[in-house]
């Protein structure tokens, strides 16, 4: 490719140009509103969006967003609940607030066995947790109930850990499986129904653990 | 509408305040790889979404489109090169989503940053000086081959479903090619305005050493990249 100069017949007439970027303006514009406004913020002005399932992605997408946000908030708040004893803060009376402290040391769990049934929406999660001791092992099945859910199995413990054990798309259940707590914390399941009908969940845990409950 | 606005100036002040602290609950991936690891099954037009969206912010991809198109003034030319482009990068592209392929994509995106620079270089009349004669239209084909892989390595980390992934890899690249078309319309509308000033003939040069720097700056990036890894 040699380095040329254009003469100016082989360009295009002011004319053109000014006819193109008329034109390019527009088409910015409409990709705008029927493709972008709705593909990244499930804004659907043009209803477009719906019939091309953009505004979907759209509001999947600020939902995850808006829950990350939520999560975020939710750690920072964590943060501030435990005493920290380096702040040296002469004035300042900070009333104690005690973290949740699950109770592992005292007591030693038998066998318990629980379950759960929980109602998901279109676009509705549930988050089950089990109280567990590091080294114990559950036992567990659910079931969507001929529906199909998208699930993460995990862990979460105090000073941020957290231990991931499965996760799967679009599972209509799961049969017998186990896992073993890696550390003392909660650990259980996270489901989200990203189909159009309500799923009923069942969920059925036995184990060595002291309290199923709903997140 | 209002409600809508109110949530994105919140999420967005929230994240300004909780980004440094940011360790999520669950682990929430948001964005366009968060959703694609919800849903399944076949959908066209959020892929093709997805590849136009791919194509337009990749900068790297653009740089080399606009030193490919810098000195061609007919459009059947520009037909030419990036139809060759199109093809290779379109093959890479599917064989590596579909079959899964081992991609380092530091690797790649640094030959990526290296095909900018050898078009800038090229630009400049540099292979001639050496009396290097290098087919353009291979070379184009070469590093498109790479550009393929590039955006391959991008797909593989969204975890897409194994469930319709032909369908929906057709439809992204399908999308890859409209956002490229868009890309190129606007690129070319800019440049055939520049050109009918003299200052085209003044600062082409330099607008190709600008070029190959920005190819040389992807690559040491890519590089540093690689050997943090």
């Amino acid at each position: 490719m040699k380095y040329h100069a254009p003469t100016i017949d082989q360009l295009p007439t002011k004319k053109q140009l000014l006819k193109s970027t008329i034109q390019a303006l527009i088409a910015s514009l409409i990709i705008l509103f029927v493709f972008i406004l709705p593909g990244e913020y499930g804004i659907d002005p043009t209803g477009a969006g719906k019939l091309l399932g953009l505004t979907r992605m759209g509001e999947i997408k600020q939902q995850l967003k808006s829950e990350a946000d939520i999560a975020a908030l939710e750690e920072l708040e964590n943060i501030r609940k435990v005493p920290s004893t380096s702040i040296s803060s002469e004035n300042v009376n900070v009333p104690a607030v005690e973290p949740e402290i699950i109770e592992t040391n005292t007591l030693t769990v038998d066998q318990n066995t629980d379950s759960m049934t929980l109602t998901l929406v279109p676009d509705a999660a549930a988050e089950v947790k089990l109280v567990m001791k590091k080294g114990s092992t559950v036992n567990y099945s659910w079931s969507a109930n001929g529906g199909k859910l998208n699930f993460d199995t995990h862990g979460e413990g105090q000073g941020g850990l957290s231990a991931k054990y499965d996760s799967g798309r679009n599972e209509s259940g799961q049969d017998n499986q186990s896992f073993v707590a890696e550390f003392d914390g909660t650990h259980g399941w996270f489901w989200r129904n990203r189909t159009r009908e309500t799923v009923t969940l069942d969920i059925t845990a036995t184990g060595e653990f002291s309290e199923m409950k709903k997140i | 509408m209002k409600r809508k606005i109110q949530n994105i100036i919140t999420a967005v002040t929230l994240t300004f305040v909780a980004s440094p602290l940011m360790t999520y609950a669950h682990g929430v991936t948001t964005g366009d790889k968060g959703f694609l690891q919800e849903v399944s099954g076949f959908l066209p037009f959020e892929f093709m979404y997805l590849g136009a969206k791919h194509m337009v912010t990749g900068y790297d991809h653009l740089l080399f489109l606009f030193g490919i198109i810098f000195f061609l003034y007919k459009l059947r030319e520009v037909g030419i090169y990036v139809t060759i482009f199109a093809l290779s990068h379109m093959a890479t592209l599917m064989a590596g989503v579909y079959f899964d392929l081992p991609i380092n994509a530091y690797i790649i995106d640094a030959i990526i940053g290296l095909s900018v620079v050898y078009k800038a270089m090229d630009n400049m009349g540099l292979f001639e000086r050496l009396k290097m004669s290098i087919n353009t239209k291979t070379a184009v084909g070469v590093f498109g081959l790479f550009h393929g892989l590039g955006l391959a390595a991008k797909m593989q980390e969204f975890e897409i479903a194994r469930e319709g992934l032909l369908g929906n890899l057709l439809s992204f690249n399908a999308g890859v090619e409209i956002g490229q078309i868009f890309a190129l319309w606007i690129i070319l509308i800019a440049m055939n305005y520049w050109r009918r000033y003299k200052s085209f003939n003044k600062y082409a040069y330099v607008t190709n050493v600008i070029l190959m720097t920005l190819g040389f700056v992807l690559m040491g990036y890519q590089i540093a990249g690689y050997i943090m890894s």
